[in-house]
């Protein structure tokens, strides 16, 4: 399925193809905005990565409670936007919020939109967050591409587990459970990297597991061997070696920002962002009234 | 990008990563629903015929309509020739917009069974309603198989091709179980032959009335457990009624296989009421007469549509007529149903 789906054919990329990406995104704002003061791409990244855990700070305290694997998808619907696009085209304050809202459509957690407000806590414009955040909505699902079906690691490092307490730990299910544990620990930590990007789920699942073997100290190397390695030519197996050892590596050096100066820079961007693109400003409200017109005018003429 | 500055005229119409709607063409309003309206149309650059289904979005309070967000992945996920085929989704021009609209794209089906029932000159064989059924069962056992749940089994939402291949359209719902489809699989079974749809309830208490009236009283010694359920000390149930499911059945249907199917389709214990895979095993099919096809019969016919047939028949005086002379039949003998959808029991 997965050889089959858009993460695959489209969202898969090369670590230079992603820099590139944020690279543009950056430029071509830049390149449009009034401001003199914008961000640098190095800047973005810090941006987004207070965001990020604000994100996954906001998801395990959701109500009601998300499942690791939601988390996952809406983490995802997050880094795809700003693939694309520069935070300071739309400020991540309210993107981060719509991404979780739309996850709890697509991965079924019935909540209406006043229930999901409730989960809002601390923002300045509470009573009107519901519409501000509905209005990004369509804008998300489109700088998505209407791609919404996000493959996570969870489900194959389950199947693993499960493969492996048939064949290997039958007797020794505490230690199944202690491996299950830490593997998630990793699969939690791989959330804030661009591993999704980069490598296929089930070898993200992989990793968790070797990861979960060592940390847990629990012996599974007959079962890699046989049930994993066994049926790969020497080349394959070489490359999955070489993919574990990449994605074990991009979530232990993950990059580590001073709070201080993410502060600094998240304070900068308040002051270059595009405020046409912000439903609270009056610009907005503008645009969006012209906008409007247009469409009157192009319905009026265009429509039976 | 400058698009909201250029004129209209030249607005772009592209749609990178979703189909433009203006590539195809209305040509007819075939249905009507809580859901929207659902056209006929004719893909310009093909000539099919494709079915197109609006998804309303203005009374949206919650944004993009989770039903549509859900019928796209299911429909994605399952293909099965007893399912439509969801050919892509299609957005109008108005891009940008909040008021931009969204089509679903079909496979164009000439039928819906509702339609054809409520078509007096199609006249069923025994083995056309097993063939209908079984394909009917066909894409619930598919569907039950993928945990997917239909949950609005009627025969509106059964398409049919001229062809004579049954479609199930309208998906939408998680979180029931499978037994739900079940018993609208009795309903539609027993609609085949009295030819309207029965047990119309009008109200929630209503409709327990009619079944309790067909099904016999619900209580824990049929339905162990119903007496938990949250609503059952609320609602007024009608007590000490008989189960008369074959005594009612039987004018319309003789075939006494098909009786007990539809009575274990009809079994109030969701439990205890026969599945898909079952179902679908039972002697019926593998009794005489076989399985009839049923493109013959169907492909003589011009399109036949809910939407259409009942308001044809409003106004088509022979159909008056004979409702007319249903309803002195009905006086006569209350068994009767009345055409086209008036209820019976």
């Amino acid at each position: 399925m997965y050889h089959l789906s858009t993460q695959y054919n489209q969202w898969l990329f090369t670590v230079e193809q992603l820099k590139e990406l944020r690279t543009n995104a950056n430029n071509d704002y830049i390149r449009k905005s009034n401001s003199t003061n914008c961000l640098t791409v190095d800047e973005e990244a810090m941006v987004l990565r207070y965001y990020e855990l604000q994100l996954k700070d906001f998801c395990e305290k959701f109500e009601p409670p998300m499942t690791k694997m939601a988390i996952a998808v809406c983490m995802q619907y997050f880094k795809r936007f700003y693939l694309n696009n520069s935070v300071m085209d739309y400020h991540p304050k309210d993107i981060y919020l719509i991404c979780v809202y739309l996850t709890c459509k697509t991965e079924e957690l019935r909540i209406s939109i006043t229930d999901f407000v409730a989960n809002i806590k601390n923002d300045p414009d509470l009573d009107i967050i519901g519409d501000i955040l509905l209005s990004y909505e369509l804008l998300l699902i489109e700088k998505l591409k209407f791609q919404l079906v996000i493959h996570t690691a969870y489900r194959p490092f389950e199947g693993l587990v499960i493969d492996l307490k048939t064949h290997y730990l039958r007797d020794n299910v505490n230690d199944a459970d202690r491996l299950r544990l830490t593997g998630y620990k990793f699969l939690d930590d791989t959330l804030l990297t661009d591993v999704y990007f980069l490598f296929p789920p089930s070898q993200i699942a992989l990793t968790a597991l070797l990861f979960a073997s060592v940390k847990a100290t629990v012996q599974i190397d007959e079962y890699i061997l046989k049930h994993i390695y066994g049926s790969l030519e020497s080349v394959q197996m070489q490359n999955v070696k070489e993919t574990i050892r990449l994605i074990a590596n991009a979530v232990r050096e993950q990059v580590k920002y001073k709070k201080g100066e993410v502060k600094q820079v998240v304070e900068k961007l308040d002051k270059c962002y595009n405020i046409l693109n912000d439903p609270r400003s009056e610009e907005y409200k503008k645009k969006r009234f012209e906008q409007f017109q247009i469409i009157t005018d192009y319905e009026a003429k265009h429509l039976p | 990008m400058t698009y909201q500055n250029r004129p209209p005229e030249q607005a772009p119409l592209e749609f990178p990563y979703i189909g433009d709607v203006s590539q195809y063409e209305r040509i007819d309003k075939i249905g009507q629903g809580t859901f929207g309206e659902v056209f006929k149309a004719r893909c310009k650059k093909t000539n099919d015929f494709v079915a197109m289904k609006l998804i309303l979005m203005d009374q949206e309070k919650e944004g993009f309509p989770i039903t549509a967000l859900r019928e796209i992945k299911i429909l994605q996920e399952l293909r099965h020739d007893n399912i439509v085929r969801l050919i892509e989704v299609c957005r109008s021009a108005m891009d940008k917009s909040p008021r931009s609209k969204f089509y679903f794209i079909f496979e164009f089906c000439d039928h819906d069974l509702a339609g054809i029932l409520r078509n007096p000159n199609v006249k069923f064989s025994l083995g056309h309603i097993k063939s209908i059924m079984q394909q009917l069962l066909d894409g619930l056992y598919f569907i039950h198989k993928n945990h997917i749940i239909h949950r609005d089994i009627k025969s509106a939402n059964i398409l049919i091709t001229r062809n004579g291949v049954l479609k199930l359209a309208d998906f939408g719902e998680r979180d029931y179980g499978p037994a739900i489809d079940m018993w609208g699989v009795g309903c539609i079974f027993a609609e085949m032959w009295i030819r309207s749809p029965i047990m119309q309830g009008t109200s929630e208490q209503h409709q327990l009335e009619l079944i309790s009236h067909l099904c016999g009283s619900i209580e824990p010694g049929v339905w162990p457990g119903v007496n938990k359920l949250p609503l059952y000390t609320k609602l007024k149930l009608p007590q000490s009624e008989r189960r008369k499911v074959h005594d009612r059945m039987k004018p319309y249907i003789q075939e006494p296989l098909a009786l007990d199917l539809i009575d274990k389709l009809l079994t109030l214990d969701p439990k205890q009421r026969i599945d898909a895979d079952n179902a679908v095993s039972s002697d019926f099919f593998y009794s005489e007469p076989p399985l009839a096809d049923l493109k013959p019969l169907l492909s003589k016919y011009p399109s036949m549509f809910e939407l259409k047939e009942v308001s044809r028949n409003a106004y088509n005086p022979q159909m008056q007529q004979q409702q007319q002379q249903q309803q002195r039949m009905k006086q006569a003998r209350p068994n009767v149903p009345n055409l086209p959808s008036e209820p019976i029991y």
